[in-house]
């Protein structure tokens, strides 16, 4: 089964993939701040949309438990700079054939480009959004 | 554990919250967005927005696919406030990308006179329950807490009510706001509240209440004895909040 991860900047599967999309609340993953009921049931409310299975507990531990009851041949999700999901690919990758779709930025063209200010940044991505 | 329903969550689930729209709504919204009127009042409490940041925040529909609907529709003058508004967003992240280290620490020193050590680690009782002495920051507390949503030039205020005129460390402020904000994007929240702050811009942002009546004037009646804290010329508050400058 190829298991699509969904997580809060991620819960839409693009059009064209298939795969069985789940979505896992884990307190864990966010150590710095909680979130309201309301942002739970937004996410609840999407990860219903997007077709997904809907877990609560350790996110590691609850992927180990599906591939041992169903099998997974692969993980698709979406790159972040979030640290936590970054440590948490890194672990995935250890032991599941993981792919990390680029991450939605407005420019195709230089948009990681280091800038310490936003003009900067702006004169680096504007050229290619002119039309 | 599966999850079968949202109680299983949440104890008393709201329904029908009109802000947790499908990519159909959100894409529904756009057909109804005007880049040139937001430009023009988007700094308005009741100015023209898109609404979309929420669904963005999510992933639900991108800013890619936004950029390239519009262009559709509109020329690229009319549109470039609210082109170079979604680019802010990716500046954030682009920034976090090469910086996550610092996403919750000062990535400059504060330019207000003060030391991180003088400002407040936790947001007081007031503040989180909007009781403070200034009733328009109460309402923008209310608004966040009971709707998950707030316009950004309310969120500016807040933000810079609470690090410069109650001088809390704004990273009390940004998990205040990432624990309500439906659209609450970690790089871009943490971030401007270090813009605000000073610690990721050149110097702090301010505000007064003749500032407040121009923008929210319009949705919300505002009375200057309820708001004498923020009260006075950009001067006077300057040397108020900033006295070692």
């Amino acid at each position: 089964m190829k298991l699509i991860y969904l997580y809060d900047e991620f819960m839409r599967v693009p059009d064209n993939i298939n795969g069985q999309p789940v979505y896992i609340f884990d307190q864990k993953l966010q150590k710095n701040y909680q979130i309201s009921d309301k942002i739970i049931e937004y996410r609840y409310f999407l990860a219903e949309q997007a077709g997904a299975t809907i877990y609560q507990g350790e996110t590691l531990q609850v992927i180990n438990d599906i591939n041992q009851k169903e099998g997974i041949s692969s993980i698709l999700s979406k790159n972040t700079f979030i640290p936590e999901y970054q440590n948490l690919f890194q672990q995935l990758r250890e032991v599941y054939d993981l792919d990390l779709l680029p991450d939605y930025f407005l420019s195709t063209d230089k948009y990681l480009q280091p800038a310490k200010r936003f003009f900067q940044y702006w004169n680096k991505i504007k050229k290619p959004l002119k039309y | 554990m599966k999850v079968e329903q949202i109680s299983d969550l949440v104890a008393n689930p709201s329904k029908n919250d009109p802000l947790l729209h499908t990519r159909e709504k959100a894409l529904s919204f756009f057909e109804n967005f005007k880049p040139g009127l937001y430009a023009k009042t988007r700094n308005f409490l009741d100015g023209h927005i898109s609404r979309l940041s929420i669904s963005i925040k999510h992933g639900v529909i991108t800013n890619r696919e936004i950029f390239h609907l519009n262009k559709k529709k509109y020329s690229y003058i009319e549109s470039e406030k609210f082109i170079q508004e979604l680019a802010w967003r990716d500046f954030w992240r682009s920034y976090a990308y090469h910086n996550p280290d610092q996403i919750w620490i000062d990535v400059e020193e504060y330019k207000t006179g003060f030391q991180t050590s003088d400002y407040s680690d936790k947001l007081p009782t007031d503040i989180l329950l909007g009781q403070t002495p200034t009733v328009v920051i109460n309402h923008f507390i209310q608004e966040l807490v009971n709707t998950g949503y707030l316009h950004n030039h309310a969120r500016m205020y807040l933000a810079s009510y609470i690090v410069h005129f109650r001088r809390i460390k704004w990273q009390a402020g940004a998990r205040f706001f990432l624990e309500h904000l439906l659209d609450g994007d970690l790089a871009s929240n943490n971030f401007s509240w270090q813009w605000i702050a000073s610690t990721f811009a050149g110097k702090p942002y301010i505000f007064n209440l003749e500032n407040v009546m121009k923008y929210c004037g319009q949705k919300m009646t505002i009375d200057p004895s309820q708001n004498k804290e923020i009260d006075g010329s950009y001067e006077s508050i300057s040397e108020r909040l900033f006295p070692n400058l």
